[in-house]
């Protein structure tokens, strides 16, 4: 180590200067301070100084060994050692210009290959570790935080379909209203939380006439699709990472090869478990499936040729009716509009509202825990219809719902699909 | 001799409170951490040396889990007696 040397006159100075005494008082209270350590040794063979550490003298016993020059056999005498060890306190404050490192726990399968080159590069100055350790070491960290991170992120974005799942059930099956309208709500927060899931709903569209059973696939389709993005993004990344630092590319590859795994297998298992909760709680999770598609049929159909609207929604309707068993109504969109027309005149609307109301979707009695908030989400998806729920059971204030009042939950219907279906 | 005994007879060396002691020594520590950490090795005549050694990085397995850790370089301070020092312990 070249460590540039320095006396106690220079610690003096220093001390003198931060203590604000003469130079001569500080060499000297110095000087004492190792006199005093002195003979703390000889009276009790160590002494232990706070926020420094601990001097000690520690006996060696008398050993056998050879001459290096002559080849004698000579044995050394026993002795007394001096050990210092340094105080915790006085480690970190030593470590400070390290101190932002952290262990890091490594992967079994890391490679590791590349560490002992970059050592062997490593000089033994400081300055030179400095910069070699300020772009190793952090890229690495911020390595695997980000994995921790991508890991983390696929999560939400997954459990965004599968909630919807769930909550579409119920609206789904009371009327082809409500399959219909709910479905373009869907479609709304589709839009905005996750384009992916549109477009596959959208490819299957294609595939829905054919065969009814297209469930697993759309799932399976749709897990994937988010830890491919993030791979994605996490290569990127680490292209960038490369280019940065060059000379060790084999460590490198290590850790790609270690993210990518662990994000595909994290996929795996939430792609599977949310394929099984699916499965087990929704048996009628089909039919949001198929509204989806009905919608995105109907869009396209609407954009590019109205004539074909009436024939294009009653060919999906029918599926849906034999899927989720909603029955009981024959389509007939003309009778539908008017007796629509004439609920809508029935209630009282929301000025300026999206939606018309069209009658009561189900009622609910207020339990503890209950929110407006939570209410409409759950029954239509977004928080934003809370007005529409304040607005129906005219409720003066919204913040203090008394427990067991029984909210009746207002049914809805979109005015901008209105519009498109009254052109015929 | 712990740290109280030490600062006593030092302060009854110097002529000055405990207390007093306690923060010049304070001081005084901060201060040779200071130059320490400006890769200085502070060498105390008769005494011996203060240095700053850099500890590389390192791959470690715990024997329990087996799991491998990379354990970050370090800067570690170590005391290197200094010759005088040494002969008078010998010979005692």
């Amino acid at each position: 180590m070249a460590n540039e040397k320095t006396t106690i006159q220079e610690l003096a100075d220093r001390f003198a200067e931060r203590n604000h005494c003469p130079r001569s008082v500080a060499e000297m209270f110095l000087k004492r301070v190792f006199e005093q350590i002195k003979q703390g040794l000889k009276d009790d063979s160590f002494v232990k100084i706070k926020g420094l550490g601990t001097f000690k003298l520690v006996t060696v016993g008398s050993r056998a060994s050879v001459d290096v020059n002559t080849g004698e056999r000579i044995e050394i005498s026993e002795h007394q050692r001096l050990v210092f060890t340094p105080d915790n306190s006085i480690k970190q404050r030593v470590n400070r210009p390290f101190e932002q490192f952290e262990t890091v726990i490594l992967d079994d399968d890391s490679d590791i290959t590349g560490l002992d080159e970059v050592d062997d590069k490593n000089a033994d100055t400081f300055d030179e570790l400095d910069e070699e350790l300020s772009l190793e070491t952090p890229t690495k960290q911020v390595e695997n935080n980000e994995s921790s991170d991508e890991i983390i992120e696929p999560t939400p974005e997954v459990i965004v379909p599968s909630e919807q799942h769930s909550q579409e059930d119920i609206p789904n099956v009371p009327t082809d209203y409500q399959s219909v309208y709910i479905g373009e709500q869907q479609q709304d927060t589709n839009q905005e939380e996750s384009d992916d899931l549109l477009a596959t709903s959208e490819e299957e569209a294609t595939a829905i006439p054919a065969s009814s059973t297209t469930d697993t696939p759309v799932t399976e389709s749709e897990e994937p699709t988010p830890p491919t993005d993030t791979v994605d993004s996490e290569s990127e990344h680490d292209d960038d990472d490369t280019e940065e630092e060059e000379d060790i590319p084999s460590r490198h590859t290590g850790y790609v090869l270690t993210i990518l795994i662990i994000l595909l297998v994290i996929g795996m298992v939430v792609g599977s478990y949310f394929v099984g909760y699916y499965r087990l709680l929704s048996p009628n999770g089909f039919s949001y499936q198929e509204s989806a598609t009905i919608d995105s049929v109907k869009q396209e159909v609407s954009v590019t040729n109205h004539d074909t609207l009436a024939v294009e929604l009653k060919n999906p309707t029918d599926s849906v009716k034999k899927d989720s068993m909603v029955t009981n109504r024959p389509i007939n969109e003309v009778s539908n509009k008017s007796s629509f027309e004439e609920k809508v005149k029935q209630y009282e609307q929301l000025p300026g509202g999206d939606y018309y109301i069209v009658g009561t979707l189900t009622t609910h009695t207020m339990k503890p825990g209950d929110t407006l908030l939570r209410l409409a989400r759950k029954h239509y998806g977004k928080i934003s219809f809370t007005q529409y729920i304040i607005f129906y059971n005219k409720i003066s204030n919204p913040d203090v719902i008394p427990l067991g009042m029984t909210l009746e939950l207002p049914r809805l219907v979109d005015k901008s699909y209105q519009e498109i279906t009254n052109i015929p | 001799m712990n740290n109280r005994e030490f600062l006593s007879e030092l302060s009854s060396g110097m002529g000055i409170s405990i207390k007093d002691t306690q923060k010049m020594m304070n001081d005084f520590i901060e201060e040779l951490a200071c130059l320490l950490n400006e890769s200085k090795d502070v060498t105390i005549y008769g005494f011996g040396t203060f240095e700053l050694k850099k500890r590389k990085e390192r791959i470690i397995v715990n024997p329990s889990s087996g799991k491998k850790m990379l354990v970050p370089p370090k800067l570690s301070l170590n005391f290197k007696i200094s010759p005088k020092l040494k002969n008078q312990f010998t010979q005692e």
